[in-house]
């Protein structure tokens, strides 16, 4: 990876250059052992759904379905995903800038999130806290929960002073120039994330955290919901952003090409600071006093969020024809399958940029609030966002990881074709799980409900109409499995193999 | 296309291509996403007949206690409208089961006595958040006689699965 970019000037030393390496390794092995376990519990949750209850057997690490849910939830969502980005949106703008970060600052972004990490386990794993990872009051969890999500929001923020300085820093060498593309897009993201989490902050700091230590005795649930999803729909665009980071800034060299147009990679994330902000409220569609004009603004604002990425499927799709036709690809489809297939993190990600038209376009039906009335709180919700964090944002860190643990370790990815298997398998198993998630929630199955503890006969009668699409579901949980196997085989193989890389 | 600036004939054919195509797609991502929002726009304003009704909404801190008596079931409020107050509580639906007439505009008013809750009619496009302290209002009607399902799909607690009602809507009297 030629990263190092930046000026001849000021430039960090090697130790400098280990340290970063090291601190960048701590939130990518955190991020992705939390992916661990999220991911493993998760195919329990798509077996659940075809009638076959794998929780009595798990006792006493799981009790019930939904403490396995919670944590699943929170880890895949939040800890998985902090993690890897507060990392990668801090190293990536410090080579691309060839300046050193303020390293005890992100030490300290580190330090608070992985403590709120420790408190959210503790609350989660001792099974007083199933409340899953959108916590609505007036159900409530232990204290050490909210605290935990308290600080992992709060460390969260910390890239983003981080990143200031870094420009700013920058700029004093090198006045008048334009700040480099990944900075850009890094410290566009990191602006959007603290713009949003206003509304997680406030419902945790002012209501949640004195209601669960027992200051305060009530909680007004549908301020609580409105301040969640200020922040809940964009925390979606801080899973997604750190993606495109990726596909701008690093698959175009990576597949053999460049990024055709510079310009476009900027509109996209100013156009996704401005539209991703004042969506949230679309997740309360269904909320009794919604006035059906602000369903119609919301519905309009939801629409315009999907143009950033509209743009970006044609400047990476432009980028990835550049580089296949580079590489010898001829025709219409040819500069497609000439692209480099066989790199792990091509594939990983090219994968992952498919399922994503798919999770875009069910997301446009869930923001469209007619159609949402039907599909709301079905299991078309986990269906849709699993085509996009679960496999848009969660593979292409996955593709990240793939050229990052040689580049930080030094060592040699374990085995190129496990970590092929496990693209592949992660993009056919999320795919089938998500059509069986999609379409039966067209059937009005619920989303996040315990259905195989249900007698067999009430669960044949309610949702046997649905009996294929809720196979495909477990069929693809199980697939998952797999992928997630070959996945960590290669990732924690190459992580302790003692085979020097090139 | 400000970095594609090769010297051979094969960056000059693609930058060419590649900005003209870039201009239509763009043009064609905002037409299309204007026309979602026309269409979606116009059903906001002419046409409520889509889905169902559910802008009903009557905030009290007190309205699962104040709520009429739970076995009251339908009260006829028009010539064929009749309106029930359904209350949810950990975790059961009351009234359930629920009879009605086929064809009859039926207006639900929804709330709940402790956490959030979802009622959903599977089969249907009842979708409405159940909120303590707020009445909750949808309007719809059967056309079909036979059992529907109301299903809790929010989670609301360890028996949130089992927390299903059932309408029964009985065939219309041949006139």
């Amino acid at each position: 990876m030629s990263l190092a970019l930046g000026g001849s000037a000021a430039l960090p030393t090697t130790h400098t250059l280990a340290a970063e390496r090291h601190t960048m390794l701590a939130f990518l092995i955190s991020g992705f052992s939390a992916l661990l376990v999220g991911a493993a519990i998760g195919p329990l949750q798509a077996l659940n759904y075809a009638g076959i209850d794998a929780y009595p057997y798990l006792r006493p690490v799981l009790q019930t379905y939904y403490q396995g849910l919670t944590i699943h939830g929170v880890l895949n969502g939040y800890i998985f995903t902090f993690f890897v980005t507060c990392g990668l949106l801090v190293y990536l703008p410090a080579r691309e800038l060839g300046l050193p970060p303020n390293m005890t600052l992100w030490r300290f972004c580190f330090g608070v999130m992985a403590a709120g990490t420790v408190l959210l386990l503790f609350a989660m794993f001792d099974n007083s806290s199933s409340v899953l990872w959108t916590f609505y009051p007036p159900l409530q969890g232990s204290a050490f929960f909210y605290l935990g999500l308290t600080l992992v929001a709060l460390g969260s923020l910390l890239p983003l002073p981080v990143l200031l300085d870094l420009r700013a820093r920058w700029k004093a060498l090198r006045p008048g120039e334009l700040t480099p593309l990944v900075t850009y897009m890094s410290l566009t993201t990191m602006l959007m994330w603290m713009l949003a989490a206003i509304g997680v902050a406030i419902e945790l700091v002012v209501q949640l955290d004195p209601w669960a230590l027992g200051l305060t005795r009530t909680v007004d649930p549908i301020i609580a919901r409105t301040l969640f999803w200020l922040t809940g729909h964009p925390i979606v665009y801080f899973w997604l952003m750190p993606a495109y980071v990726s596909w701008y800034g690093l698959l175009p060299r990576e597949a053999g090409g460049k990024l055709v147009s510079d310009p476009m990679a900027r509109l996209t994330f100013a156009l996704l600071l401005i539209f991703s902000l004042p969506v949230g409220s679309h997740h309360q569609f269904q909320d009794p006093g919604f006035s059906p004009i602000w369903r119609g603004i919301l519905t309009a604002l939801t629409l315009s969020v999907a143009l950033p990425s509209l743009i970006t499927a044609f400047t990476i799709g432009l980028s990835l024809e550049y580089a296949g036709r580079l590489r010898g690809g001829r025709g219409l489809f040819g500069w497609f399958t000439a692209l480099p297939w066989r790199n792990p993190s091509v594939a990983a990600q090219v994968l992952a940029m498919l399922t994503f038209i798919f999770g875009g376009a069910t997301g446009i039906v869930s923001g469209s609030w007619q159609l949402d009335n039907i599909v709301h709180n079905t299991t078309w919700i986990p269906g849709h966002f699993h085509l996009t964090v679960g496999t848009a944002s969660a593979m292409t860190f996955m593709g990240a990881a793939f050229w990052m643990v040689p580049h930080l370790t030094g060592r040699r990815l374990l085995s190129r074709r496990l970590a092929l298997a496990a693209a592949w398998l992660w993009f056919i198993g999320m795919s089938v799980f998500a059509l069986g998630m999609l379409w039966s929630g067209l059937h009005g199955v619920p989303r996040r409900a315990w259905v195989s503890f249900l007698p067999h006969g009430v669960y044949q009668r309610i949702y046997g109409v649905a009996h294929l699409p809720l196979a495909l579901a477990a069929i693809g949980g199980v697939i998952l499995w797999l992928a997630t196997i070959a996945f960590y085989v290669v990732f924690f193989g190459s992580l302790f193999s003692l085979e020097p890389g090139q | 296309m400000s970095d594609t600036t090769g010297d051979s004939a094969f960056e000059q054919a693609f930058h060419k291509s590649a900005e003209r195509h870039e201009r239509v797609w763009t043009f064609i991502a905002v037409v299309l996403l204007c026309l979602l929002l026309a269409g979606s726009m116009f059903f906001v304003v002419s046409d409520y007949g889509v889905v169902v009704r559910t802008d009903g909404f009557r905030r009290d801190p007190a309205a699962a206690a104040t709520a009429p008596a739970a076995d009251a079931g339908l009260v006829r409020t028009g010539a064929n409208a009749y309106a029930v107050f359904m209350l949810a509580h950990l975790w059961t639906w009351t009234p359930s089961p629920l009879h009605m007439p086929q064809g009859a505009a039926i207006t639900f008013h929804v709330t709940s006595a402790d956490v959030l809750h979802g009622f959903e009619v599977q089969g249907t496009t009842i979708n409405v958040t159940v909120i303590l302290g707020v009445t909750g209002s949808v309007t719809d009607t059967f056309d079909h006689p036979g059992t529907y399902y109301i299903i809790c799909n929010e989670f609301c607690g360890i028996e949130h699965q089992a927390m299903i009602g059932r309408i029964i809507v009985d065939p219309a009297r041949p006139s």
